[in-house]
């Protein structure tokens, strides 16, 4: 009850501020700029080389292609290089993303003694195909392969590919959770007014992510949290107002009480915000382009964790002083202050390894600022790590490869909570012990 | 059985001292009025008391348990001196809020709400934001924020303060209505004549000392001094009194009489009788409040808005 009433005023306060209306006026622009954007299924022969891709690279030579390194052949089960000739949907239309495909592959066999072999005893070749045709790793796998046997050569094959060491495999899939979001789309702007890019366009999940990666995670979350540090930093000064802080001091509740239910006010407040911004994302990304990524909704959860460290800070600050501005720079300093420290350990752990820099007395300096200070940037990675995993699993699979040092959750997470508990306890202890 | 019970209580702000060593007992029931200079220690008194400020030593007991617990606090309401009320709030979900904080159930403090914003006179103003109260309206919502859930103990700062005429008596008639009903009402005031017209006792508190307790009657009674008013066309007779030692002086139509030490006002009354002379008035004359007040604190040391005139020299501003 007491909780509720404080988290009320808390949102009347908001309401009142008019940056609250902002701030939906703000989210419901970006959910209709999103809610305008359509995405058109290409149909299923655009796919033919990300098919390929599956079956001839793996992802150690897309990292080394990514990292600008001279890609090599890596160590295979097979010495085949595959070739997907025709895709067809038997059953619906081939723009169809949840269509059942029949695909006739052909695999080139360095001699015709090796395809031979293949054809004699097809099962290790099957087995090669079914392992990796539309899979970016173990359980991540665009096609499910329902059928597969050996086929005939194409009537309409040309002379080579009547060569000895090629073979043909029929392959039958069925679409998984991942199909929608690896199926290459046509983006269209503005309800369908024009394409802004030609195709071929990455696949649709892939889209989505750039779109959520730069909509939301980096500008929209940025910006959200910007105007909830402004929006709430006058939250407590006003409650520790001469005059106002007397008529609540008075009420039956414990000091630290009153300001943990304010800061829990602040913080759902941002929440239901977050929420409504975020969940209008998602919805709207649903419904248009039908992925319903679970790890856009774990934003909301990261966006508000990210804020509940800086206005602890400002809590914290606001007790101090009593000033709306002082907790508000305050926060935005130490906003800035996590980040870079953030960078910072990074960019020294990087050159140090590489042995670009010498060790030097900022090593352990860095280090020890990373360790004891809440970790925001480890945040961005779950949230960009969460997106990639239901929109682009090639892209979380890269950057799982690419992780050169993975982060430590448990230490991460007890961390930013015990720094949070210990600047709120600050805060409460402050708040406790002053005469008003 | 007294209600608050304060001893040797002693606030030190660094150096300064804002309470020295104060004692006090209200009893129940009552309604005491604390007077006191700007400065003199009387918000902070009551800051105390409500465990919004808390003591450097000495002891305050309200309701029988030390002052300031959670458990006390529930007991007793409070309208602070210049208080700011959230001006996002309209006058019912201002009390709505305030009443949830007090712990009152959902639906005593609908019922409560509505009952006090009547007694208040702002049943009519309760949708409008704060922000379009003036300084009386939003007073009266302070006195009913206090009185929300039915108090044992009220703590008022300036209750009448920015209140008109009319407003005042309202907030009188609330008061002795109030106490009526059993309540300890405990006022902070500089409105003396306010003070004179409900408050049983009063306390005049300078510089952290409390300099004068009693109650209202007794503190403005003047021993010895009284008027005497005799038919229409009857002859005073003054010498004679004189001679007896008293000072006659006249005032007006009446005279007034000064008792010799040890002695009372009856052996004139007999005079006046044996003479055949109609008494028509007889008074034992009392100062107001205002002048025991001034009285009192001129005898004791100046307090921090004593007039540039009062001033010791040293104080004074040389061009």
């Amino acid at each position: 009850m007491k909780y509720l009433a404080l988290l009320k005023d808390s949102f009347r306060e908001a309401v009142d501020t008019k940056v609250f209306f902002v701030m939906v006026a703000l989210s419901t622009i970006v959910i209709l700029l999103v809610a305008s954007l359509g995405f058109q299924p290409r149909p299923a022969t655009d796919l033919t080389m990300e098919l390929e891709n599956t079956l001839n690279l793996d992802i150690s030579s897309m990292i080394q292609a990514a990292r600008g390194e001279k890609m090599t052949l890596p160590q295979r089960d097979t010495q085949a290089m595959f070739r997907v000739l025709s895709i067809t949907a038997p059953e619906g239309a081939l723009e169809n993303p949840s269509a059942t495909l029949d695909m006739l592959i052909q695999a080139r066999f360095p001699n015709a003694k090796l395809a031979a072999e293949a054809k004699k005893d097809p099962g290790p070749t099957e087995q090669f195909i079914r392992q990796k045709l539309a899979s970016y790793g173990e359980d991540i796998r665009f096609l499910q392969i329902a059928d597969i046997h050996l086929a005939n050569a194409p009537p309409a094959a040309a002379q080579a590919e009547l060569d000895p060491s090629y073979v043909y495999w029929d392959v039958t899939t069925h679409p998984t959770r991942l199909t929608q979001a690896c199926w290459p789309h046509d983006l269209t702007v503005l309800f369908g007014a024009f394409k802004p890019l030609a195709s071929p366009l990455p696949p649709v999940g892939m889209q989505v992510y750039i779109i959520e990666q730069v909509l939301v995670n980096l500008i929209g979350a940025s910006v959200a949290i910007l105007v909830s540090v402004i929006i709430t930093g006058s939250f407590i000064p006003n409650m520790l107002q001469k005059g106002a802080v007397e008529l609540l001091l008075v009420k039956p509740i414990w000091r630290w009480t009153l300001l943990i239910y304010k800061y829990l006010g602040g913080l759902t407040f941002i929440f239901l915000n977050t929420l409504y911004a975020i969940g209008g994302v998602w919805l709207v990304f649903g419904l248009r382009a039908g992925l319903w990524s679970s790890g856009l909704l774990l934003m909301v959860v990261i966006t508000t964790c990210y804020f509940a460290i800086l206005y602890a800070v400002s809590t914290l600050f606001a007790v101090l002083t009593r000033s709306s501005i002082v907790a508000i720079l305050v926060s935005c300093a130490a906003w800035v202050f996590f980040f870079l420290v953030a960078q910072g350990q990074l960019a020294v752990d990087f050159y140090v390894k590489e042995g670009r820099i010498p060790y030097g007395w900022y090593v352990p300096a860095v280090n020890g600022l990373h360790y004891v200070l809440p970790r925001p940037k480890d945040l961005d990675r779950l949230a960009s790590s969460a997106l990639a995993r239901d929109l682009a699993p090639q892209s979380a699979i890269m950057e799982q490869q690419m992780n050169l040092a993975p982060v430590n959750w448990t230490e991460s997470i007890s961390v930013s909570a015990a720094f949070v508990a210990l600047v709120l306890g600050l805060a409460c202890y402050k708040f406790s012990t002053r005469d008003y | 059985m007294p209600v608050i019970e304060i001893e040797t209580l002693v606030k030190q702000y660094g150096k300064v001292g804002a309470l020295r060593g104060l004692a006090l007992n209200v009893e129940s029931g009552e309604i005491f009025g604390l007077l006191g200079q700007n400065g003199a220690g009387k918000t902070t008194l009551v800051k105390i008391l409500l465990g919004i400020t808390r003591a450097t030593s000495g002891q305050a007991r309200l309701l029988g348990e030390p002052a300031g617990t959670a458990a006390v606090r529930k007991r007793i309401g409070y309208l602070p001196e210049d208080h700011r009320f959230p001006e996002y709030h309209t006058g019912y979900s201002l009390l709505e809020f305030y009443g949830s904080l007090l712990g009152v159930s959902r639906k005593v403090l609908l019922q409560r709400t509505e009952e006090m914003l009547d007694l208040v006179g702002l049943k009519g103003r309760k949708e409008y934001k704060l922000r379009t109260y003036s300084k009386g309206m939003k007073q009266r919502l302070g006195i009913a924020q206090a009185l929300l859930h039915d108090p044992e103990v009220i703590f008022l700062d300036e209750p009448t303060d920015g209140v008109d005429p009319v407003g005042r008596r309202e907030i009188r008639r609330i008061l002795l209505e109030l106490k009526a009903q059993g309540k300890t009402i405990f006022i902070n005031s500089h409105l003396l004549g306010e003070v004179e017209l409900i408050c049983d006792r009063v306390g005049i508190l300078q510089s952290g000392r409390l300099i004068c307790e009693g109650d209202i009657s007794s503190l403005t009674r003047q021993r010895g001094l009284f008027t005497i008013g005799l038919a229409d066309g009857q002859q005073f007779p003054r010498e004679e009194i004189r001679a007896r030692g008293y000072e006659v002086a006249a005032n007006g139509e009446y005279w007034e009489v000064v008792l010799p030490e040890g002695q009372t006002i009856d052996p004139i009354i007999d005079l006046l009788r044996a003479r055949g002379l109609g008494i028509r008035h007889l008074t034992e004359k009392r100062q107001t409040l205002e002048e025991l007040f001034m009285a009192t604190v001129r005898e004791a040391e100046p307090g921090v808005d004593a007039p540039a005139q009062h001033r010791p020299e040293s104080a004074r501003i040389h061009s």
